[in-house]
Parts: structure tokens; C-alpha cells; sequence
């Protein structure tokens, strides 16, 4: 292990004094001060005052809060946490995705690494079990999502899983996100000084800006499709996200009806395109209504479910008889999302 | 998914258009909705719609629709009045990767009489065309301003309250109701028409958004600092007034 790594692996630990490095660390005393003072300007350590004492500790931003959850929990997996730090092996873990076709020449291709070098860090990951062993001959590997240090690696990579902005005009007194929980951690850190929120959790914070940013978590990387279907089922979502979706053209319908039938819910998610289309004809094909008329269940269903205490406004009717829903949506809050696309 | 806004000079370009466009025709109309708002709340409303909203008189929109039309606005009737439209053409540079999404943004004004129905009840609201007060308008780009007339801030607050529950109505409401004489707001709810008989039947909806901490009318007004349990107990004379 190098000397920054031991280091930050100790502060990491606990905040130490330097004199207490020193002190703990073998290595020469010259050594650890030129080590700190470097660690210092790259800002990988800051000093602080702690229980009345000026202590080495680790910076509160995201990176390196994460580096620092990674080293703790690194070592006590056993694994050297500088040797799987570097670019080169992380670029070979992003790199290594979901599919079964993780060759070392599939991987060399990827990053544009040499075979030698993705051999020595496929060795590297499989003597840490971070990676398992599909296949011999050729080495086929694939990640090993139960280990300690599955998440976390994930969380040191640059790449993030957001999907590209959707651009509203206009100006909202609130920011919209909705992102995967790893994503969401680095969102919380990068935001924390602004005003924010996070979505079913009560959790809002007031800051700087008027502006709140609201974030709303999600188990995994989402469609937008998926987040069509997340957002219809709640009131905000009826009266603009699913408007401002469908408006930005960048829907896939057969996609959608196909999610629908999976979680049985083609007849409320049909009754609003259609709602929505009678409303602003452009928003919606007609052939969509009409695929999705053709798929709907038996079942009944209510839509939606939030709005029911408040009864119903006396236009439904033909809606719940073509879809078979019971039908609990102000029309008037869905009409005034539509006018404002 | 992120719902984004334009970028800063972009989103003013456009604003700043659109208030070229109203002000041909300042004199003409009254402006209600966002815009109405935003010239009682200033900046610190935060919500900024890109629809104009006025209301005038019949023979006034003849003379708003001949001023639009030699501006180069395009028109459609519609149920509740008259559309007002044009693609907005930038004058700031565009970054590319928003190209498209910016060339499908159009300038828009909707103008209808004072009279604003609601939709699917017998309800309606009537603005006056005599009784306004005339605020100033500021434009992003020069230190110039467009005068315009609103109602009072108790006569969209009153108007408001009985719209759909959606957001944007609730937030907006809410804002203005801060800056309201209360008394001033039931007396003109009880004015127009059966106005009240709406927004009593909204008025549990708009409470019950209040109450719920995970709601995003609550989240927008806590995070303005407003104090949420005032504005029920408010909320809750208003609505034992008109009762």
C-alpha cells in the first residue's frame, strides 16, 4: 500500500492529528508531511478543528465522502483500495456491463486498453471476488452484485444514469428529478446548499435559492416510459410531468402499452391519453388510443386512486364506460397542463 | 428525468418577447392568469407561463386582433375565446443540442371576455374592465417596462381559489393570498355570480394539497417560507364567509 493511500485510510477511519500519522504510520516522518501537504493542495484532505484540536479529515463533498466509505469498507473486505482506484481498473469495471459477453478482447475493445493490461485487472477483480468467472477459455466474467463494494464502485464512476433533460419553456418555482438512488446520493450532496426536497419522505430543506429542487428517487435507471407510468398515478404527474412527457414527442407507444399490460393498468393509462388527447389533439396519436382501446382488461380499476375522497365532477361517465375505470381526475388542473404545452 | 428550463438568456429572450408583443396592445385588454400574477409578486413568484392571458370587451378585440394581426400573429377562435400565436425566433445565440426543442416554442396570447367560465359547471367569474390597477413590467434585456392593468391583487386571489386545484393554481393562489385583504377577497368572491359555490367545493382539495407534506403545493410554499397552518386557518374563514 502507497503512503497517501495509508493515510487516507487512517483519516478515513478517524480524523487524526498529524502528529498522530506520524506517529501511527511506518513510514519516515519527511515522507508523511510531504504526503499530507500534497493531499492537502489536492484538496483529498482539509484540516479541521475537532474536540479543540486541529485534525486531518476528509472533505464533506460527495467524491469524497464516497472515497472515504469506499476505503473503510475496502479494507475491511480485504482489498487494497488504491489498487482498484485507478482509472485504469475503473474504466474496466464500468466497462464490464450486464450482458454475459465479457471476454478480455470484448473489454480491450471497449476502453481501448490492451488485453495484457484487462487480463492483469480481471486477475485483479477475481482474486478480490469482485467479479466471478463465467467462463475459462476464454475468460468470460461477469460482476458480482452481492460483494460490499459492488455499489460503491458503481458510485465512483463518472457516468450518470439521468436521462437527457426534457426542456419546458417558461419559468417553475421548483426544479423536477428523477433519478436512481446512487445518482440521487451525489444529486443530494451537489444540491444540499439550495433548497430541495425528496419526494414521500417529508424531508425539505430551505436554502439559498428560492428555487427547490424536487427529487424523487427511483430503484433503478428508468425508461421514460417507466417514468410516464410513475408519474400518472400521481396528482402532479397528471396535471403536468405526464402532459410535458407526452408533449415532448419522445414517448414509445408500443413500449408503453406493453409496460401497461405487464402491470395491468392498460385501461387507466388509456383513459388519460385519451382524456389528454381530446384535450389537445396533437398530443396523442390516434392509432394509440386505438391500440390501447384494443388491450383493455376486464378488470376494473380506479384512476385516480388520491383523488377519490374529493368524488367525482359529473363529466366522467363516458370515460369509465369506454376504459372500464372508475374515473376520479379534475379535469380542469389536466386541462390547464395542456394549455400551457 | 429532469424537467428543465431554457437557459437564463434564452428563457428572458423570450419573456422579453412576449412582453414586445403585449405591449401593442397594453391598453387593450386586462391581464389575468401568470402574468397577472407575476406583476403583483415580482420576481419572487418564481413562475413565469409563457401564454399571455388578458380578457376586454367584444369591440376591444376587434381592435387587439387587427393590432396582432399587422404585427404578424397568427389567430384561431377557440371555445373560450380568441388565440394569438407566433414561432418565437431567437435573438440570442441557441446552444445546439436544444435547437429543436427551441424551434418549437411559439409566443402566445389568449384573450377572452371578462367572463371566464369554468369548464364542466355553470360557474363563472367576470373580471372588471373598469376597476384595475396598473403595474409595471420590467423587461429582462433594458432597463424599459410595460405598463400594464390587472385586476387587484384580492380579485385574482378571489378568482384563484375557485380555478382547478392543479399546482400552479393552488401555489399561485396562495402567494397572493399573503399579500391580500382577506375581507376584500370574500367580498369578491361573493360578487361574481355563484363564484362561491366553487370555491367552496375546491376549497378541501386546496386544504387537504396544504396539509400533505409530500405534496408539491406544500413543499413550494414551505420552501418560501411561508407559514402553511396560517394560511389553512385563512383559508378555513374564507371559506365559513361564503358559506
Amino acid at each position: 500500500m502507497n503512503i497517501k493511500t495509508a493515510v487516507f485510510g487512517l483519516v478515513s477511519i478517524k480524523p487524526q492529528s498529524i502528529n498522530a500519522v506520524v506517529n501511527r504510520l511506518p513510514y519516515s516522518k519527511k515522507s508523511i508531511y510531504n504526503a499530507v501537504e500534497s493531499m492537502l493542495d489536492e484538496k483529498n484532505l482539509i484540516k479541521a478543528k475537532i474536540d479543540g484540536e486541529l485534525k486531518l479529515d476528509v472533505p464533506k463533498d460527495y467524491e469524497s465522502q464516497k472515497r472515504k466509505e469506499f476505503f473503510i469498507k475496502a479494507l475491511s473486505c480485504g482489498v487494497d483500495p488504491a489498487a482498484v482506484l485507478r482509472d485504469t481498473p475503473l474504466k474496466i469495471w464500468n466497462a464490464i456491463g450486464k450482458q454475459k459477453s465479457n471476454t478480455v478482447s470484448v473489454l480491450s475493445k471497449k476502453t481501448g486498453l490492451s488485453e495484457k493490461t484487462v487480463r492483469e485487472i480481471i486477475h485483479l477483480f477475481l482474486e478480490y471476488e469482485l467479479v466471478f468467472l463465467c467462463k475459462g477459455k476464454p475468460i468470460v466474467v461477469e460482476k458480482n452484485n452481492k460483494h460490499p463494494l459492488y455499489g460503491l464502485l458503481n458510485a465512483m464512476l463518472d457516468s450518470k444514469d439521468t436521462l437527457e433533460p426534457i426542456y419546458v419553456a417558461g419559468s417553475s418555482p421548483f426544479s423536477q428529478i428523477v433519478a436512481s438512488s446512487d445518482e440521487m446520493e451525489r444529486i443530494l450532496y451537489d444540491k444540499i446548499d439550495g433548497s430541495l426536497a425528496v419526494k414521500k419522505t417529508g424531508f425539505l430543506v430551505r436554502g439559498k435559492d428560492e428555487r427547490i429542487a424536487v427529487l424523487e428517487s427511483t430503484l433503478g435507471y428508468l425508461s421514460l416510459e417507466e417514468v410516464f407510468l410513475k408519474k400518472i398515478f400521481s396528482v402532479e404527474g397528471v396535471e403536468e410531468a405526464c402532459i410535458v412527457l407526452l408533449a415532448s414527442g419522445r414517448i414509445e407507444y408500443d413500449y408503453l402499452l406493453r409496460l401497461c399490460l405487464k402491470k395491468g393498468c392498460v385501461n387507466a393509462v388509456g383513459c388519460y391519453l385519451d382524456i389528454v388527447k381530446n384535450l389537445k389533439d396533437e398530443l396523442v396519436p390516434e392509432s394509440v388510443v386505438e391500440t390501447f382501446l384494443a388491450n383493455v382488461s376486464k378488470q376494473k380499476s380506479t384512476f385516480l386512486k388520491a383523488e377519490k375522497k374529493y368524488g367525482k365532477a359529473g363529466w366522467e361517465g363516458r370515460y369509465e364506460k369506454k376504459w372500464n375505470v372508475d374515473l376520479y381526475l379534475d379535469i380542469g388542473s389536466v386541462m390547464h397542463g395542456v394549455r400551457s404545452v | 428525468m429532469n424537467l428543465q428550463e431554457f437557459p437564463v438568456r434564452l428563457k428572458e429572450d423570450i419573456e422579453d418577447q412576449s412582453l414586445s408583443i403585449l405591449k401593442k396592445i397594453n391598453d387593450d385588454i386586462i391581464v389575468i392568469g401568470g402574468w397577472g400574477v407575476r406583476s403583483h409578486l415580482g420576481k419572487h413568484h418564481g413562475r413565469y407561463t409563457l401564454d399571455i392571458d388578458g380578457v376586454c370587451e367584444k369591440q376591444g378585440l376587434e381592435v387587439v386582433c387587427e393590432k396582432l394581426k399587422d404585427a404578424g400573429l397568427n389567430v384561431t377562435k377557440q371555445a373560450w375565446g380568441v388565440k394569438f400565436f407566433q414561432s418565437y425566433v431567437p435573438t440570442v445565440e441557441v446552444p445546439l443540442d436544444i435547437e429543436k426543442e427551441v424551434g418549437e416554442v411559439e409566443l402566445r396570447i389568449e384573450i377572452s371576455g371578462p367572463r371566464i367560465s369554468e369548464a364542466y359547471s355553470s360557474h363563472f367569474f367576470e373580471f372588471s374592465l373598469e376597476k384595475f390597477d396598473q403595474k409595471e413590467i420590467f423587461f429582462h434585456s433594458s432597463d424599459e417596462s410595460v405598463g400594464v392593468r390587472v385586476p387587484s391583487v384580492e380579485v385574482l386571489t378571489a378568482n384563484k381559489l375557485g380555478l382547478p386545484t392543479d399546482y400552479k393554481n393552488v401555489f399561485d393562489a396562495l402567494m397572493l393570498l399573503q399579500r391580500c385583504d382577506i375581507e376584500e377577497v370574500i367580498k369578491k368572491i361573493l360578487s361574481s355570480d355563484d363564484w362561491g359555490g366553487l370555491v367552496i367545493r375546491r376549497m378541501p382539495k386546496i386544504i387537504g394539497r396544504l396539509k400533505d407534506k409530500t405534496d408539491l403545493v406544500n413543499m413550494l410554499l414551505v420552501s418560501r417560507g411561508v407559514d402553511v397552518a396560517k394560511q389553512i386557518d385563512i383559508l378555513r374563514d374564507i371559506e365559513k364567509s361564503i358559506r
